[in-house]
């Protein structure tokens, strides 16, 4: 094998940096086809976390499925929540995450929302915003007070 | 061809390529003065890279006859820069895929916006395309970039 001139030395100096990119581009594609996206890898795994995660495609495709924006699920910790888990409906997530989109977008997929389920989620954030949707939708039933049976 | 002959080809090749880079700069920004946005350069950015190659592929060629101790410390000056501008290449996957996430969002929202405004086409074709084009978007499987990002991307790209 003949030795290593100056000018094979500085190509492959110029060149790895640019062939370890292409590897590793190559690989994450790869990666995305099998499972997931190596970065991205957190997917809601109900309409409340698709909700709180503010992922408004995954909130029409579960609502398509037959999901109910007013059925309380698990939200993991770290998102509208501090270190513990919450179970709230799709509608308080997207109330405490504070996305006005998400929030009409679940009213828009779902109007008839019964009045609980609405009380509560205009009870967990007093955001005006967020509260200026959802009164958009207000049930004729629901109340704005807020008591012990409207408070998780 | 000579060796001599070989460096002047190359010499002139390089002083075309960067010329070529300066004057499609130059068209980009006038054209697009009135509308004054980094994106809006893009254009000229699609030459720089000749423009790049033309500056790496000269410096790689002087280090051929620099003496011992400065062609190896421009081979390294030579390594960080290809290293720095490949990480920063990285972000290109990054922010696709962070633009992916928007507009797949974009689409869900903005047709309900639009219906019952002057923004929502009278034409029964347009809505029809709109209607679809939704309907494909929201079937795409796209990560959620908004959802438990690590912090170390926005370190070393910016979004």
């Amino acid at each position: 094998m003949g030795r290593l001139t100056r000018s094979d030395t500085v190509t492959a100096v110029v060149a790895a940096p640019v062939v370890v990119l292409a590897v590793c581009w190559l690989a994450v594609l790869g990666w995305v086809l099998v499972d997931g996206h190596p970065i991205w890898t957190v997917r809601p795994r109900n309409l409340a976390e698709a909700a709180a995660f503010r992922d408004g495609a995954e909130v029409v495709r579960r609502v398509s499925a037959g999901e109910r924006i007013s059925v309380p699920a698990e939200v993991r910790p770290g998102f509208i929540s501090g270190s513990a888990a919450v179970t709230v409906t799709p509608l308080e997530a997207a109330a405490k995450a504070r996305r006005i989109e998400i929030i009409r977008l679940l009213l828009d997929l779902e109007p008839a929302v019964d009045p609980a389920t609405w009380a509560r989620a205009w009870c967990i954030e007093e955001d005006e915003g967020i509260r200026a949707a959802l009164a958009d939708s207000r049930p004729g039933a629901a109340t704005t007070e807020c008591g012990p049976a409207e408070e998780r | 061809m000579g060796r001599a002959s070989g460096l002047a080809a190359a010499a002139d090749d390089a002083v075309r390529f960067v010329g070529l880079f300066a004057i499609v700069l130059g068209a980009n920004a006038a054209l697009s003065f009135a509308y004054t946005k980094n994106d809006i350069m893009s254009i000229a950015g699609t030459f720089y890279a000749l423009a790049a190659f033309a500056g790496i592929r000269t410096a790689m060629q002087r280090c051929e006859r620099l003496p011992r101790a400065r062609a190896a410390a421009m081979i390294v000056v030579l390594g960080i820069l290809v290293a720095g501008w490949s990480v920063r290449a990285a972000n290109v996957h990054y922010l696709l895929r962070t633009q992916a996430f928007r507009h797949q969002n974009d689409w869900v929202q903005l047709p309900g916006n639009w219906r019952g405004t002057s923004r929502w086409p009278a034409d029964p074709a347009g809505q029809d395309l709109i209607d679809r084009l939704r309907d494909s978007a929201i079937g795409l499987d796209i990560p959620n970039t908004l959802a438990g990002e690590p912090r170390w991307p926005e370190y070393v790209w910016e979004d």
